[in-house]
């Protein structure tokens, strides 16, 4: 199982490599939303370059929807690196598919949508588009996440199995529309504000929530955690991502060794809080009053 | 070109009502693999029930096969399919790959994809069309210019939600419910988390205790003219769980807008407004349509409106000898009420309520018990599923 980790800046690559990041996801400057760090395309042709000469594998965050006025961008794009050898592109639309495939490079897709790869019946038609993995749903139990493992499969599985994970994507920009409906100003900083709701019936938790121009995020308030999992992740897994969304720099490091040494408390000693195993052990209800 | 006019309907009673009222199709969800399959009222027989009367009328009918199934919850699909097309349906409507690909291998079903997978472009269209999805129900995050030049590079048949409640997220992708409610919102059980609300928190400081995110409703009348201009095959109205007074007045008030627009005879927007404001309803916007909708799009207060019309009763029959129409009665009414006659075959008419009389002839003086059958004079000629309702109070 290789270890998918977000790299922020060039100066990172050696400290993130000698972590035991095994990926490094590049997020864009056009068509990643939320983003931690983005790169121009000539940057991460660069960048790729040097990870390869680690013998690391680069990977590119493409985690939008696509509208018909961003496909001539997402496809300009994809030309552009289709020389720089990334690795693998990890796409959030489908409409990545023939967009890779016009360029005869559909078999670096991974197909991450979020939730959506909720059954492994499904993988046989992703096989047969000859894309490169999927990344499964972050809302399936483990004994759910087993089944995929049982299944005979010639596409990689990956899981992203650490930090916060997004919970909601809106094409409207709630906190804009808020602070307009207040009558006050947007912070002039929000883009490096924590944002966080809170629920009334849930004084607990807090849900962060982000905005950009794709619109807005919300995640759970819990961080996951799956190093109770990491022995058969690792021989089952692909892809293993962890999220670096508003996380520290310092946290994520630790993290990555953690995962990597399989030495969870490297991470916990310092970051003992926060923490949880979200839906691996907790089920959701298929309609209401079902259980 | 005549768009289809798409209802949804809860039960038997309000497809016949939504076809009778004007809708070309209507779209149910069954008691299995639909997002509605916890309130669904269609088991196999009901559905083939409700596929013949479609038929009788030279219309269609659409089942939902919306979820997005886990392992446990795919176990009677092939079997299920092949009761859907023996029934006659006239198309599922699909989100699972591998539902799509059972149907195609087992069944002849014509098959559209669901507004759950989040459909935004011609390329993705042109994907699934290619797969054998005759129609592509859009993300309902489009404008007007972005449906237009979807329409413009492919033959697919696109669907368009025209009007009723909305994800804020995108459909398909939130899993907010999940997360907070346990319930699984592309399984149906979505406990609608985004229409609570909540504190907003910045750098753990509070910065307001009434942060919404729940938008309005859809409602696009003045959009319906650009989009049938546009060519978009099948305009969605939204709402299963909605009531028969609802359906019959927001589907007839399209299908006049669609004919009127189609015969050149366009009246006033207001005069459209009007009738949709008598049926139950939400503070309501065009979403996406005009551009991505700002805080005017959004409820922050008032969540719904006062129907300007009460439902009193759905007519069962008419006995035009002795010019009394026998009643299910829904809302109360009473003897010196004025009642509006709701048709779906012309325009409405207004009856004095002279008399009021239960099954067994026992005279009344007001109506007071919801789905009790009483007996009413009512003058003029009447019809089953002719809708009776009265000024608010």
């Amino acid at each position: 199982m290789r270890l998918v980790a977000t790299l922020k800046n060039r100066e990172e690559i050696s400290k993130l490599a000698r972590l035991g990041t095994d990926v490094f996801l590049l997020e864009t400057d056009g068509l990643t939303r939320d983003r931690t760090a983005p790169f121009s395309p000539g940057e991460i042709i660069h960048l790729a370059r040097m990870v390869h000469l680690r013998r690391k594998k680069v990977y590119v965050l493409l985690n939008t929807i696509l509208h018909e006025d961003d496909l001539e961008k997402a496809s300009l794009f994809l030309e552009t690196l289709a020389k720089a050898k990334i690795d693998g592109f990890v796409c959030y639309d489908l409409t990545y598919f023939p967009l890779l495939q016009a360029l005869h490079l559909e078999n670096k897709l991974i197909y991450q949508p979020g939730t959506y790869n909720t059954n492994p019946y499904d993988l046989s038609i992703y096989q047969s588009l000859n894309i490169k993995g999927i990344t499964l749903a972050r809302e399936l139990t483990i004994a759910e996440i087993r089944d995929f493992f049982t299944t005979k499969q010639l596409l990689e599985i990956s899981f992203s199995g650490h930090g916060y994970q997004e919970m909601f994507h809106s094409g409207r920009r709630l906190l804009t529309a808020y602070f307009a409906h207040k009558g006050i100003k947007m912070p002039s900083d929000a883009a490096k504000t924590d944002f966080s709701l809170r629920e009334k019936q849930r004084q607990t938790e807090f849900y962060p929530l982000s905005e950009d121009r794709f619109g807005t995020q919300i995640y759970r308030s819990g961080k996951l955690q799956s190093f109770a999992y990491l022995e058969e992740f690792d021989l089952h897994l692909a892809d293993f991502f962890l999220e670096r969304r508003l996380l520290s720099d310092q946290e994520y490091y630790a993290a990555i060794s953690a995962y990597s040494k399989k030495r969870p408390e490297l991470l916990f000693k310092q970051y003992p809080n926060g923490y949880d195993e979200g839906f691996f052990q907790t089920p959701t209800e298929r309609i209401k009053g079902d259980f | 070109m005549k768009p289809e006019l798409l209802a949804p309907a809860g039960d038997l009673e309000k497809v016949r009502i939504a076809l009778l009222y004007g809708a070309d199709a209507v779209y149910i969800g069954g008691d299995r693999f639909s997002l509605r399959a916890r309130a669904s009222k269609f088991d196999l027989k009901t559905i083939g029930e409700a596929c013949d009367l479609a038929h009788k009328l030279d219309k269609k009918l659409y089942v939902a096969l919306n979820i997005i199934p886990h392992n446990e919850d795919l176990s009677g699909l092939d079997e299920y399919l092949q009761q859907l097309e023996k029934r006659k349906v006239d198309a599922i409507i699909v989100s699972d790959p591998y539902v799509i690909e059972r149907a195609k291998a087992l069944t002849s079903l014509t098959l559209h994809l669901s507004t759950q997978m989040s459909s935004a472009n011609s390329l993705i269209v042109n994907f699934w069309h290619g797969r054998g999805l005759q129609r592509v129900v859009l993300a309902r995050e489009l404008t007007l210019k972005e449906i237009a030049k979807i329409r413009q590079k492919t033959t697919a048949e696109l669907e368009v939600f025209i009007h009723g409640g909305m994800c804020v997220a995108y459909s398909g992708r939130c899993t907010l419910s999940n997360a907070m409610s346990l319930r699984d919102a592309n399984r149906g059980g979505c406990a609608h988390s985004c229409r609570w609300e909540y504190e907003l928190f910045a750098n753990k400081t509070m910065l307001g205790a009434d942060f919404q995110m729940a938008s309005k409703d859809l409602s696009t009348l003045q959009y319906v003219p650009e989009l049938i201009a546009i060519g978009v095959d099948s305009l969605k109205i939204e709402g299963r769980m909605k009531s028969v007074h609802y359906i019959a007045s927001v589907v007839k008030t399209y299908r006049r807008l669609i004919d009127d627009c189609l015969d050149g005879k366009l009246e006033p927007m207001a005069i459209y407004e009007a009738e949709l404001t008598k049926a139950e309803n939400r503070e309501s916007g065009p979403g996406f349509l005009a551009g991505v909708p700002l805080e005017e799009q959004q409820i922050y207060a008032e969540k719904s409106a006062v129907p300007t019309k009460e439902f009193c009763g759905i007519v069962l029959a008419y006995d035009a000898s002795k010019q009394k129409a026998t009643v299910e009665q829904r809302n109360f009414f009473a003897v010196g009420d004025t009642l509006e006659v709701f048709r779906f075959d012309g325009p409405s008419f207004t009856v004095p309520i002279t008399g009021i009389r239960d099954e067994n002839g026992v005279e009344l003086d007001a109506a007071r018990h919801p789905l009790q059958t009483i007996v009413i004079d009512i003058p003029k000629p009447m019809k089953p599923y002719y809708l009776l309702r009265r000024q608010s109070q």
